[in-house]
């Protein structure tokens, strides 16, 4: 007479588990996270903190580096070549250049409620 | 009286000493002695030696009774050509061999380390530091661990920027290196200077990762070591996402 040992009860496997646990934080810093990145908005970010350091009176300036999409698209006001070139210059050459001034208020390019394109001059290049 | 005593101990003492050689030159000892022993004066005493004696030999001792060989020669040794020098550790220190580093016994392993870290994303680049804390076990060589890394640190222009790195990681054990790789999801924010707001990104990545240890404590060790890291992160401007890289050099304490 042998012995049988009573079966155990089914496991999930630890790895399958584990995958599981994966794939839910990947979907939930989806969603917290965003959009993610744009080269646009880290460049234009960038050189606006170039610009707060250079010019004395930019800490009340209204130029915004937010892209948004939907009923009204809108771009950072300074595209990724103009804010190459602030970034470039020293706070001397920016200050000369009148760069404090022209990008103080700048207007993103955006389109409006009847589709209208609006976007502004360079402003360096 | 006295002193004839004392010539009589000296003579026996004598005739004492010389008995085993005696014995030893039998066919000599038979022999009568060919000259008449000297008559020694009074209060002398003569000690008379068998032929053969004191040549070559000390006092006592008498030849061999058969002639005497010289010994064979005996065949070389094998020549053992100079080895290097190579200065040997203690024992402690001494690599385990490969059986025995995979024999070590299963155990639960803990790491910390900081370390200054470079980052780059499209062109902007950051500087900062690179923490973690991971915990794990050792099994044949081995450890599996899983923990938490994170990057503080600052764009070109001052952005503050954040990166929070849960994941898993495995090393081997080369002595006192380790070399490993690990898999992590990514969570990147990178502080606006317009608004304040934050822009944020999700990222999955992996490290490569090489340590040395450079005190050795039980099971303990600090060690030094280097790590190279990619986050791929998404994006929301369409096109392929970014790729968050970069060094890191760091310190570290192990058990």
């Amino acid at each position: 007479m042998t012995h049988v040992p009573p079966s155990a009860p089914p496991r999930v496997p630890s790895r399958a588990r584990w995958l599981r646990l994966l794939l839910g934080a990947a979907a939930l810093s989806t969603l917290v996270a965003g959009g993610g990145l744009r080269q646009d908005e880290l460049d234009c970010e960038e050189a606006v903190a170039h610009l707060q350091d250079c010019c004395p009176d930019f800490a009340n300036a209204t130029i915004a580096c937010v892209a948004s999409s939907g009923c009204t698209e809108s771009d950072p006001a300074l595209s990724i070549k103009e804010s190459a070139c602030v970034i470039a210059r020293s706070c001397a050459d920016v200050v000369a250049t009148g760069l404090c001034e022209s990008t103080h208020d700048l207007v993103s390019p955006h389109t409006d409620e009847k589709g209208n394109s609006v976007s502004h001059p360079v402003v360096c290049q | 009286m006295s002193r004839r005593l004392t010539a009589t101990a000296l003579a026996l003492a004598a005739v004492a000493l010389t008995l085993p050689a005696r014995a030893q030159i039998a066919p000599e000892a038979e022999t009568p002695p060919a000259a008449q022993a000297p008559q020694a004066p009074q209060g002398q005493v003569i000690i008379v030696l068998p032929p053969g004696y004191g040549a070559g030999y000390g006092p006592g001792y008498a030849p061999p009774p058969y002639p005497a060989a010289p010994a064979p020669l005996q065949p070389a040794a094998p020549y053992n050509p100079p080895q290097p020098y190579y200065p040997t550790r203690p024992y402690e220190q001494q690599q385990p061999p490969l059986a025995a580093r995979e024999a070590r016994p299963s155990a639960f392993t803990m790491k910390l380390w900081a370390g200054a870290a470079y980052r780059r994303v499209f062109d902007v680049s950051f500087l900062g530091a690179d923490l973690g804390v991971f915990l794990g076990g050792e099994r044949r060589g081995s450890v599996w661990s899983g923990g938490i890394g994170g990057f503080l640190g600052r764009t070109q222009h001052g952005l503050p920027t954040y990166q929070f790195r849960p994941g898993a990681s495995w090393e081997t054990i080369l002595d006192r290196v380790r070399l490993g790789l690990g898999l992590d999801l990514s969570w990147v924010s990178v502080q606006r200077a317009t608004s304040g707001d934050m822009m944020n990104a999700f990222g999955v990545g992996g490290q490569l990762f090489g340590t040395v240890d450079v005190v050795q404590s039980g099971r303990s060790a600090l060690y030094l070591g280097a790590r190279l890291s990619a986050e791929w992160l998404t994006t929301s401007g369409g096109g392929d996402g970014p790729l968050l890289w970069g060094p890191t050099v760091m310190a570290g304490w192990r058990y």
